[in-house]
């Protein structure tokens, strides 16, 4: 109690709950628009090819990846001085013995390559939700054809500060009748070949440049589908054709109907992995962004951090366990069933 | 009305049963880790992965949820 009533402490107190309550008050942060999938950036075209905000962070985290690796690897050294390739070799040690308790040496040896890239590159997917700027730097457009691109009804006034535009928190919401003329007039405006700008728009929305790869379920179904499909491959080099009794008969419990139906279950559950792997993946990072985005928008100062902290731990959890389920679908694929080997 | 209850419930019910299956799940490896901390590496590396496969079944829950909300049921609208 009698720290508590130090002047400095009381100080830093009074302070906070002060910046809390001009938070509240002054500084309303807008919510960001929440779409399911990536949003396209307007007027970010290549040819056909639509540029979205979780492309351009996919590729951001790519370059970071290679780049990082790529500088710990320049100039390789036994004894190494330079403190990226330290770092590199003392990570590469750390996974790698984790997996030889696993899967054993050689297994370890084999994949550990896999395992660290998919790591890494999750890892800084993962993270870009928390970089400030990412989310909220972007190209404004009216809300009328967001509402008939994208079927976003929420948008926002706008600021003008110096040579910048900003949304202010002052929501405006389309009513049934704005929506179905929108509906109409932008129909009328693609039957005559041009693109729909509304005369007033009543409110804005914002399309960030930038919006964490891992929120968009194509790049975690694409991961997914890749890892399974490997996994296979793996199998199959292995073990040759015998791989294939894995789902058909299996050499379990030794009677035949049951180790028929396990096969059976073994093959939907490969399925099933895709699923469960990329739904796990894309359903905390974007749940954890939403919450970001939800707190931010209760009490932009103080509220926030914590989940930050949160956000930083989940992202990390979410990579290593995509990698280390990876890694142990490589290994089960090189199991034998055919009932010669373990039984 | 329904179209907003609907997927609060998917995920809320569906929350259920993983919390309680990871909260046992960490229960044990925990009591496990107190007994044998020479062992513990790989306990904890194991509790993760039990985690995990708790938390895949609150995903499919999650997974019905956002369908529900971005996408819709066919009889809902």
């Amino acid at each position: 109690m009698s720290t508590l009533l130090k002047p400095k402490t009381l100080a830093i107190i009074i302070g906070t709950i002060a910046l809390v309550v001009i938070a509240i008050l002054f500084f309303r942060v807008p919510l960001p628009t929440i779409l399911l999938p990536g949003e396209a950036i307007p007027g970010w075209k290549i040819g056909s090819f639509q540029i979205t905000n979780t492309f351009v962070a996919t590729i951001i985290a790519d370059i970071i990846v290679l780049a990082l690796s790529f500088l710990a690897v320049r100039k390789m050294q036994e004894v190494p001085e330079s403190k990226l390739q330290n770092i590199f070799e003392w990570v590469y040690e750390i996974f790698e013995g984790m997996l030889m308790d696993i899967g054993g040496k050689e297994k370890a040896k084999a994949w550990v390559g896999v395992f660290l890239t998919l790591l890494l590159f999750l890892l800084f997917a993962n993270w870009m939700e928390l970089v400030p700027g990412i989310d909220s730097i972007g190209v404004i457009e009216p809300l009328e054809v967001a509402y008939a691109e994208k079927g976003v009804t929420v948008g926002y006034n706008i600021k003008h500060i110096g040579p910048f535009i900003t949304l202010t928190s002052e929501q405006v919401k389309l009513t049934d009748e704005e929506r179905a003329s929108i509906v109409e007039e932008a129909e009328k405006a693609e039957a005559a070949g041009h693109e729909y700008h509304p005369e007033n728009p009543k409110g804005y929305v914002l399309t960030p440049y930038v919006r964490a790869a891992t929120t968009d379920l194509n790049l975690t179904i694409g991961l997914a589908l890749l890892v399974i499909i490997w996994s296979q491959i793996v199998g199959f080099r292995r073990l040759g054709f015998k791989y294939i009794r894995r789902f058909a008969m299996p050499h379990i419990t030794g009677m035949k109907p049951v180790d028929i139906i396990v096969g059976l279950l073994e093959f939907i559950s490969e399925f099933a992995k895709i699923i469960s792997l990329s739904f796990r993946l894309f359903g905390n990072i974007f749940a954890g962004q939403v919450l970001l985005f939800v707190m931010a928008f209760l009490i932009s100062f103080l509220l926030p951090l914590p989940f930050f902290g949160l956000e930083l731990f989940v992202g990390f959890m979410q990579a290593f366990v995509f990698a280390l389920l990876t890694f142990i679908y490589f290994e089960q694929a090189t199991h034998s069933y055919a009932g010669d080997e373990h039984h | 009305m329904i179209e907003i209850l609907s997927p609060g419930l998917a995920i809320g019910l569906g929350a259920i049963g993983p919390g309680i299956g990871i909260g046992l799940l960490v229960m044990g490896a925990l009591q496990a880790m107190g007994r044998n901390p020479e062992v513990a590496g790989e306990i904890r590396t194991n509790m993760i992965l039990g985690i995990v496969f708790a938390e895949s079944i609150a995903i499919y829950a999650l997974v019905v949820a956002l369908l529900l909300l971005f996408v819709g049921a066919p009889g809902l609208q």
